[in-house]
Order: C-alpha cells, then sequence, then structure tokens
C-alpha cells in the first residue's frame, strides 16, 4: 500500500514544523510539502499531486477559502483539510461550503492529527454536533419552530428538507436523519446501529452532505470568488 | 396626498372653464339682444295711439287720445284704475286669419275685436295676475272680421290697473300669423329665456356662496349669495303670471328685492377690494334700512316718489362706491378692480338708464330695464373671485404638504439617527456585558485551574499524574468556555453532544462504555451561554467523578422530555446519568483525601443546578454505581 502523501499551507513556522513532526512520524503518511503563504502553495500545488491538503484560514496573502476553492478545482480527488482553533465552527462552515472535507484542531493531540488524516484519506469525514446542529439549522430554515411535539417519532420522521434558493441542493431524508443523530451526540457507529445500515453507508451520508454544501454552477462560483476577492 | 393634489387640479381646471363657458354665454346672449332689436321691424304694422276712457278710482274719469306704450302709472301715480282702449285696425285681405302682438298689456284684460272676446289675461279687477310682464298675442279668426262694407276692425281692450304695477298699454303689432308669431319668438328670448338664464345663474351662484360663506363665514359669499338671492326674486316675477302674494305686497317685495340687491352688490365689491370707507359702508346701511321701509310704504300708500327717493339714493350709493373702484383701478393696487370698474360701469350706467327712462320715464320712457342683464356680469366676477380663492388655497395647502413632508422627513431623520444612537449604544453594552462575563469565566475557570497547576508545580516531587490531570481540567475549562459560546440553536441536545464529542476519547482510553440514549428535546429559549456553561459544568463534574472515584466499565446517559399534565407541573427535561460503579459512599470512602474535594464538588453542582432553575438529585443506585437525574424545567 503507497504512503498518503501531505501537504500544507500554515503561515505559523512553529505550527508546520509540528505538523510536519507528526505526520513524518506516521508509518503510513508521507510529509510532501510546507508552504507559508497561499501563493506558495498554490504554486507548488499546479505541479504536484498530493492525497491531502492542510489548509490554514489566516493565511498572510489570501483567505484561506479561495486556497480551498483553487485546490479541489486544481486536483478533486486530494481531500482538503482545514486546520482550525478550537470552537471555529463558523468559519468551518464557510470551508465546507467551499470545499473542505475535514478539519484538524490545532490543538489536538499528536495521534489524533494522524488518525483524522488517514481518516479522512480513507472517506471518512468528521463532524461535530454543533457543525451537525448548524447544517440542521441552515437547511430546515427555522428548525426550532417546526419542531413537533411528537418527539419519539421525529428521530424515524425528520422534517422533509425545505428547499431553498441559496442551498444547491435538498438533503434527502437519509441525510438529515444522519445529521439530526450527529446532532444529537450519537457517534458514526451507533447511527448506523440505529438506521439499520452499515458505517460506511453513513460515512457516505456525511461526505455527501459536505459535497452539497460545495458551490455546483459557475455564476455562483464568480460571485462567491468576488466576495472572498473584497474579503482578502 | 398626491391624488387629492391632482383631485384639486382638476376642480380647478374645471372651475377655469365653467367661467369661460359662462362668458361665452354672456357675450352669445348680448348678441343676440342686440339681433333682436335690430329685427323687430319686418312685415308687421304697429299701432301706436288709441283712444282711450281712463277711470282712475280716486278721480274723475277721462277720454283721450293716448300714444302707446300707454303707462297708466305715469298718469295717474298711486292710482289703480279701468281703462279702455280703442284702436282701428288696418286694412288686410279677408280671407286670410291675422294675428295681433302686444309689446304689454295689464294688469289684467280682455282683448275684443268687432266686439268679440278673443282673450281674457287674467280676470278684471283680480290682482293675482299680471299680464304686463310679457308680451301676449293674439289671433284674429276670419270670422269675426267686418266685411269692407261694414268698415274697418275695431280693437277694444279693457284693462284694469293696480298701482305702481306698471300697467298700460304698450304697442300693437298687426301681422300675418307666421309674421307675429317670429315676432312673439324673439320677444321671448328676452321676455322668457334671458330671465331664466339669469335667474339660474343668479340662483347657482347664490346657492354657492351661501355654500361658502356657511362653511367659511367669509363676508363676501355672505353678501353676494344674499344680492343674488335678492336678484332672483325679479326674474322669477317675470316668469311668474300668478304671483302667490296680492298687490301691492308683491310689489313691496319686489321692490325690496331690488333695492337690497343693489345695495348689497355694492357692499360686495368694496369687500372684494377690502376698501371700507366707513361712511360708505354706514351709507349703505342706511340705504338698505330705507328700502325696506321706504318699499312697504310706497306701495302700501300709493306714493311712488317715495321708492323714486330710494332709487335715487341707492343710484348715490352705486356712484360711491364706484368711486372707490375708481381709486383702486388708477392706484393699480388690485387686478381684480379693473374687473369691477367694468362690471360696475355697466351696473351702473344700466342703473342710470333704468332710473331715468324707466322709472322715470324721460323722453317718453323705455319699457325694457337693463340691470338684470348688467347684475349678470357680478355673477361672472364671483365665479372668478371663487376660482382665485380656490386656486389660491389649493398652493396654500400644497405649501403647506411640503412643508410638513419636509418637516416629517427631517423629524424622521433625527429619530432614525437617535435610535441607531441608542442601537449602536446597546450594542456596546452588550458586548462591553458579555466581554466582562467571559473575562469572569475565563479567570474563575481557567485562570484557578492554572493557579493551582502553578502551585503543584513549584512543589518537589510533584506527582506527573496529578500535573497531567490539572492540565487537562485547564483544558477542559477553556474548551467549554468556548463551547458555552457556540451556537446551539436552543437545543440542549447538541450541548450535551458536544461535551460527549469532547470526553468520548478519555472515556474511551479509562475503558468506559458510553450507553447514549438522548431524545429529541424541544428548543430551551432560556439556553444561555451562561446557562449552557452551568450544565456543562455540572456533567463535566459527573463524569470526572465517574472516570475518578466510580470504577465504573459503563456509563448510561438518558435524556428525555415531559409535558405539563396532570402529574406534571410543568414541562421538563429530565437528564439521567448513572454509572455500574462503586456508588457514592464507597467511592468516597476510598479516598478521604479526595472525600473533602468530593463533597465540595457536589455542592458545587447542586449550586450550578439550582442558579439555572434546575432541580438535582445524586443517589446511590439499588443495583449499585451513582445516578445522577436533573430535572429542567422548559421555559418559553
Amino acid at each position: 500500500m503507497s504512503l498518503i502523501t501531505v501537504a500544507m499551507v500554515e503561515d505559523d513556522a512553529r505550527m508546520r514544523e509540528r505538523f510536519a513532526n507528526v505526520i513524518g512520524a506516521a508509518p503510513t503518511l508521507r510529509f510532501a510539502f510546507a508552504a507559508s503563504t497561499a501563493s506558495e502553495l498554490l504554486a507548488w500545488f499546479a505541479e504536484n499531486v498530493v492525497d491531502v491538503l492542510l489548509v490554514d484560514l489566516g493565511l498572510p496573502d489570501r483567505s484561506g477559502f479561495e486556497v480551498i476553492r483553487r485546490c479541489c478545482r486544481l486536483q478533486p480527488a486530494c481531500a482538503v483539510m482545514v486546520i482550525t482553533m478550537f470552537g471555529d465552527e463558523a468559519n468551518m462552515l464557510k470551508a465546507f461550503e467551499a470545499g473542505a472535507r475535514g478539519y484538524l484542531l490545532k490543538d489536538g493531540t499528536q495521534a489524533d492529527l494522524a488518525a483524522h488524516v488517514q481518516s479522512l484519506h480513507a472517506g471518512g469525514s468528521p463532524m461535530s454536533p454543533i457543525i451537525a446542529r448548524q447544517l440542521l439549522a441552515r437547511w430546515q430554515a427555522d428548525a426550532p419552530a417546526r419542531w413537533q411535539a411528537d418527539a419519539p417519532a421525529r428521530a424515524a420522521t425528520v422534517p422533509p428538507p425545505v428547499a431553498r434558493a441559496d442551498l444547491p441542493e435538498a438533503l434527502s431524508r437519509r441525510e438529515s436523519q444522519v445529521l439530526d443523530l450527529i446532532a444529537r451526540g450519537f457517534t458514526y457507529p451507533e447511527i448506523a446501529l440505529q438506521m439499520a445500515i452499515s458505517l460506511t453507508t453513513v460515512q457516505t451520508h456525511v461526505r455527501n452532505i459536505y459535497g452539497k454544501l460545495g458551490v455546483h454552477s459557475k455564476t455562483e462560483a464568480v460571485y462567491e470568488a468576488r466576495q472572498f476577492g473584497l474579503l482578502s | 396626498m398626491r391624488r387629492a393634489n391632482s383631485a384639486c387640479c382638476l376642480e380647478l381646471v374645471a372651475a377655469r372653464w365653467l367661467l369661460r363657458c359662462q362668458l361665452i354665454a354672456a357675450m352669445l346672449a348680448c348678441a343676440m339682444l342686440a339681433a333682436c332689436g335690430g329685427q323687430e321691424a319686418s312685415a308687421t304694422a304697429v299701432l301706436d295711439t288709441a283712444e282711450a276712457v281712463l277711470v282712475p278710482e280716486a278721480a274723475p274719469a277721462r277720454e283721450e287720445r293716448v300714444a302707446l306704450r300707454h303707462r297708466w302709472d305715469k298718469a295717474f301715480p298711486g292710482q289703480a284704475g279701468r281703462a279702455t282702449y280703442r284702436l282701428v285696425l288696418p286694412a288686410a285681405p279677408l280671407r286670410e286669419p291675422f294675428a295681433l302682438f302686444f309689446e304689454q298689456v295689464g294688469n289684467q284684460a280682455e282683448v275684443r275685436v268687432n266686439g268679440r272676446v278673443l282673450q281674457r289675461i287674467g280676470v278684471l279687477g283680480d290682482a293675482r295676475v299680471d299680464g304686463g310682464k310679457t308680451g301676449q298675442s293674439v289671433v284674429v279668426p276670419v270670422a269675426v272680421r267686418r266685411s269692407e262694407r261694414d268698415g274697418r276692425d275695431e280693437l277694444v281692450v279693457e284693462a284694469s290697473m293696480q298701482a305702481l304695477r306698471g300697467g298700460g298699454l304698450g304697442r300693437v303689432h298687426v301681422g300675418s300669423l307666421a309674421a307675429i308669431e317670429a315676432l312673439e319668438a324673439r320677444r321671448r328670448v328676452v321676455e322668457v329665456a334671458a330671465p331664466a338664464a339669469y335667474a339660474a345663474s343668479l340662483m347657482l351662484m347664490g346657492g354657492l356662496a351661501a355654500g361658502l360663506w356657511w362653511r367659511q363665514r367669509v363676508a363676501l359669499y355672505g353678501c353676494f349669495s344674499l344680492a343674488a338671492l335678492f336678484g332672483v326674486l325679479r326674474h322669477i316675477d317675470h316668469l311668474w303670471l300668478a304671483v302667490p302674494l296680492p298687490w301691492p305686497l308683491w310689489g313691496a317685495l319686489l321692490a325690496i328685492g331690488y333695492g337690497c340687491q343693489l345695495a348689497f352688490i355694492a357692499r360686495f365689491v368694496l369687500l372684494l377690494l377690502d376698501r371700507d370707507p366707513r361712511w360708505l359702508v354706514r351709507a349703505i346701511q342706511v340705504a338698505i334700512g330705507l328700502v325696506l321701509v321706504l318699499a312697504p310704504l310706497s306701495f302700501w300708500l300709493g306714493m311712488p316718489v317715495l321708492w323714486t327717493a330710494a332709487l335715487a339714493l341707492l343710484e348715490g350709493v352705486g356712484l360711491a362706491a364706484f368711486g372707490v373702484v375708481l381709486n383702486e383701478a388708477w392706484r393699480g393696487r388690485q387686478r381684480i378692480a379693473w374687473f369691477l370698474l367694468g362690471a360696475g360701469g355697466i351696473v351702473l350706467a344700466a342703473g342710470t338708464h333704468d332710473f331715468l327712462f324707466v322709472r322715470l320715464a324721460w323722453h317718453g320712457g323705455a319699457s325694457t330695464p337693463l340691470t338684470p342683464h348688467a347684475m349678470f356680469f357680478f355673477v361672472l366676477i364671483l365665479a372668478g373671485v371663487v376660482v382665485q380663492r380656490h386656486n389660491r388655497s389649493v398652493a396654500d395647502y400644497r405649501a403647506l404638504n411640503e412643508h410638513l413632508a419636509e418637516r416629517v422627513a427631517e423629524r424622521e431623520r433625527q429619530l432614525v439617527e437617535a435610535s441607531d444612537a441608542l442601537r449602536v449604544q446597546q450594542q456596546e453594552q452588550a458586548v462591553l456585558t458579555e466581554r466582562q462575563r467571559i473575562m469572569r469565566e475565563i479567570h474563575d475557570g481557567i485562570g484557578s485551574q492554572l493557579v493551582g497547576l502553578l502551585g503543584m508545580v513549584g512543589q518537589p516531587h510533584a506527582d506527573p499524574a496529578a500535573l497531567e490531570e490539572q492540565v487537562q481540567y485547564a483544558l477542559d475549562e477553556m474548551r467549554m468556555a468556548v463551547d458555552s459560546l457556540q451556537p446551539v440553536h436552543s437545543d440542549l441536545a447538541t450541548v450535551l453532544a458536544t461535551l460527549r464529542y469532547r470526553l468520548q476519547p478519555r472515556l474511551q482510553a479509562a475503558g468506559i462504555e458510553v450507553v447514549w440514549d438522548v431524545a429529541a428535546l424541544p428548543p430551551m429559549v432560556q439556553l444561555s451561554p451562561q446557562a449552557i456553561l452551568q450544565m456543562q459544568r455540572i456533567l463535566l463534574e459527573a463524569f470526572t467523578n465517574v472516570l475518578k472515584h466510580a470504577h465504573a466499565s459503563r456509563v448510561t446517559v438518558h435524556a428525555h422530555w415531559h409535558g405539563a399534565d396532570a402529574a406534571n407541573a410543568e414541562a421538563a427535561i429530565v437528564l439521567k446519568l448513572s454509572d455500574d460503579g462503586v456508588g457514592l459512599e464507597a467511592g468516597l470512602a476510598a479516598n478521604s483525601a479526595a472525600s473533602a474535594d468530593r463533597g465540595h464538588g457536589l455542592r458545587n453542582m447542586r449550586a450550578r443546578a439550582s442558579a439555572i432553575g434546575a432541580s438535582l438529585q445524586i443517589d446511590n443506585l439499588t443495583g449499585g454505581g451513582t445516578g445522577l437525574v436533573l430535572e429542567w424545567p422548559i421555559r418559553g
């Protein structure tokens, strides 16, 4: 089995060093490149193929979201992870929309870091309950108001996803059910058990949910690029 | 508001058109009158003398030849009486019928030709009908005619006259039926159509002015209204043969109407110019008073001189008012003065003409008074004034609207500014409050943990396990503080889930299985960051106890809710956390050093629970292990 190649862009030298050490130490991972600016990374990325890309959102020269977007376009097969602080869920949602598929906490343990990278490469996107709750709220416009009294029945029949103009695609019933269970604290294996599906299927649902957040149409991409251009 | 304006505009335009139409109508009427005057001499013969037998009430009868028009009042001022006029009709072809047209006949009359009564106008001696107001035509049938041998046809008009009623006999036109019909039609325009038109327009404008006066209480309108309504009397009299009041009461009323009309018009002119010479106003008042006294007296006593005197006074008042108008026009102060000058001049000329030629009958006298025609110009002037004033008030109204709109906009701007400032202030206050709260949390939470850590590090032979534990506490505190600020959309389940998400690796490492049974929970409005933090601390303490003291292999987390029903006073979320460890007492006994710490921890948990309005119960379970039940009422 070939090693999983990992590249990263992070302006903090200590953080770069730490990640390089952790990844270098993991037997299944190979550290390929560490950039300190977005342009440096993009230049490298245009000529090198990589399995996993770690992106810090707070880059000096341009926004991390834009980096994610470009890289996802250049190499759709590459799994992009966001390097983030603990609790920065709001920014993470935007990163997912840009195309990210997971995140790493800067203060996570060394074992966590390697395990997460491997897991992501294997197709397992992590999702915290808070992110799941945010996504549910986004899809169900006014989730608390729609909350229905027959709580026991609710787990089985989650309200149908509400189609909204600013969302590219509606969630399937199963997907919103997965989101609901994640938001209530169930682990992926528990969800698989409850829904009588395989763990892989749960992970596929999560990946698909992230995928539906991504921007599909060209005009939207242009529009968002402009927005980010203004932001950066 | 705009719609109202445009409606006003429309009204204005309509009013202007009305005025123009009236002007055009007036000009047409004038042209028609002129045309009528010119066409009278057509294919008819005119008889202008008669043999008369005049029988006044209080004087001996007279027999004489009179010129037509014969005025009874001039011959016998203040007296009633009877008269018989004999006229010889001109020769005409016997086979054709012909007709007569009397320019005036009355007050009551009986028309006979060759002794045959052809027409009765009223009943002789009965004052209710006055035939003298309009011309009368009479057809002379062939049957009553005399043959050539028997001489000329004789026309006899027997008439009865009331005092001061303008009775007598006018000229008599003789002609073919068609010619007389045409003549009568032309005369009708003057005698019927014109008074009807004047009466209608006076009533209309008088009514309009009265309405305006009623709403606005502007003396100008009241004055015109009175003038117009008094003026209407005379025109109505013209159109009305059988009047409702007996003579001379009706005569007095007509005279009062005529006099008051002139006086009020004079007053109207002064009001319009906003010129009020006190003497003239007083003179007008006196004139009105005198008219009210002299007219009835004159008719009652049969003394025409009294009424003539009143008319002379009115003429004087009119001249004086005209002088004021002339002055205003001359000084060019008001444009309206020129209009008044025109109308006033015409009325004054007409009034003088009527006074001299109709009333005093100079130079044989004139039959038609001109004042009623002239008065019509004042109707036009009032219409102009109404339009102008309306125009002005619309303009004022618009200006006011604009001004008000500006002020409202200004106030609105100020209000928005004030509320913006207030909002900014409130936001700043909220941010400040939240910042202070977070600072306090950091001090009390991570701060105290770090201080404790510092103390431990400073000790010789510090236990690395205890140090790691202390660092873990600090990290937990920090993460809880951050998590408490995350948006959870009022969902307590997400709060529990997040805690599990953070602790799962640690529990897994300790070999403790987690049984997770969290139902979907209703939204809780009271789930503020503070409340979330308290909740997290309670649960973290419970989990820590399980990890440290319970020696458990499994922890069960169970969350559900119940509504407000018979068994439960209010809706609440019930959270149960149980383990299969050694239980409360045993856990404490095992480590006496930790027992004080543990007791402190339990007290803290209770305090936190009561701080968020929840009840907390911790018990040993019958099957071993510890059970924690937290019941938190749902508000909102």
